[in-house]
């Protein structure tokens, strides 16, 4: 096979990304955001995965993020990267009965985001995927924008409500969430505010083919959205 | 910017190709996705592998971003959709959330 380089753009996203998830965000330090995306990374290397109902924590396969994290949040984010599909509003809000706050929970979504794109990216280009940078130290800042719940998502988002789509609103409780999924995108397919334009191309791929990967990929990951 | 590329046409070789590479990359048969690697590779060249894995990067955060969120389509897209949500059977899928 010819050698392989990534484009520099694409490159630099998938760094600030990495960079982003192992540093301290809103409810969880760098070091407990690292171990969500070390569970997310584990739950999608196992070439012997748990069933969607199963639990690492219960099959003594919490890894490493067990020693950081309570067990429901290595749960947790375990299954929204293997088998994102197969959540319900029922799931969502046993993880809160559980303890997980509403931000946390979408600030945990935010990470296993990220580490699924970058982890997508690699493990599909078959290049070596590059290890999570160290935790960054520091204490989460505990800011959030004003919220109120939505009826295009399960989690809360920030207000007004129900103004764009649920893709878009959906990490908005935790904005530095939403713009490192943008920046990904912006670098890996379209940036947002461009998403209208239909003649839109990326490198070698025109709208059609990147459209038809998209559906052929959410397919596969039975996501009806 | 703009270019020419891939027809939309199922029966096109080279969109056959980019399918198989898809399909191949999501699945668990290391051979099968080396394969449909070194075949995109080949005869679509390097920076296709990369940008096709880009758009494939793209879909594993937004189907988690979507389902991890609860996301919903608005009742008019789903009514606009719905001879396509019924063609291909996707309410069968337990994320829909219709």
């Amino acid at each position: 096979m010819s050698a392989i380089a990534i484009r520099p753009d694409l490159a630099d996203a998938q760094e600030a990304a990495w960079r982003h998830v192992t540093s301290p965000g809103s409810s969880w330090s760098g070091a407990e955001r690292a171990a969500i995306a070390q569970a997310a990374l584990d739950a999608l290397d196992d070439s012997d995965p748990l069933p969607p109902w199963g639990s690492p924590s219960a099959a003594g396969r919490a890894g490493a993020a067990g020693d950081v994290l309570p067990d429901v949040v290595v749960d947790a984010a375990h299954r929204i990267a293997r088998h994102a599909a197969t959540l319900t509003a029922d799931w969502y809000r046993s993880q809160l009965e559980l303890g997980i706050d509403p931000y946390a929970y979408v600030e945990m979504v935010g990470v296993v985001c990220a580490v699924a794109a970058v982890d997508g990216f690699f493990r599909a280009a078959g290049l070596p995927r590059p290890p999570l940078p160290a935790p960054v130290d520091g204490a989460p800042d505990g800011w959030h924008p004003e919220v109120e719940a939505a009826t295009l998502n399960w989690v809360p988002v920030a207000v007004p409500a129900d103004q764009l789509a649920a893709v878009v609103q959906g990490l908005s409780a935790v904005p530095a969430e939403w713009d490192n999924v943008s920046r990904l995108a912006a670098a890996q397919y379209i940036p947002v505010n461009e998403m209208g334009e239909l003649r839109w191309s990326r490198g070698t791929l025109n709208r059609s083919d990147m459209e038809f990967i998209a559906a052929r990929l959410s397919s596969a990951r039975e996501c009806f959205f | 910017m703009l270019r020419a590329s891939i027809s939309a046409g199922d029966a096109d070789p080279d969109r056959a190709l980019l399918g198989e590479f898809v399909d191949a990359v999501v699945g668990d048969d290391e051979d099968r996705a080396d394969a449909a690697r070194a075949a995109l590779v080949d005869r679509l060249g390097p920076d296709w592998l990369i940008d096709a894995s880009a758009v494939v990067a793209n879909f594993e955060m937004m189907t988690r971003l979507a389902d991890g969120t609860g996301a919903r389509l608005r009742p008019q897209q789903l009514e606009a959709a719905a001879t396509i949500i019924d063609d291909l059977g996707l309410a069968a899928f337990a994320s829909a959330r219709i």
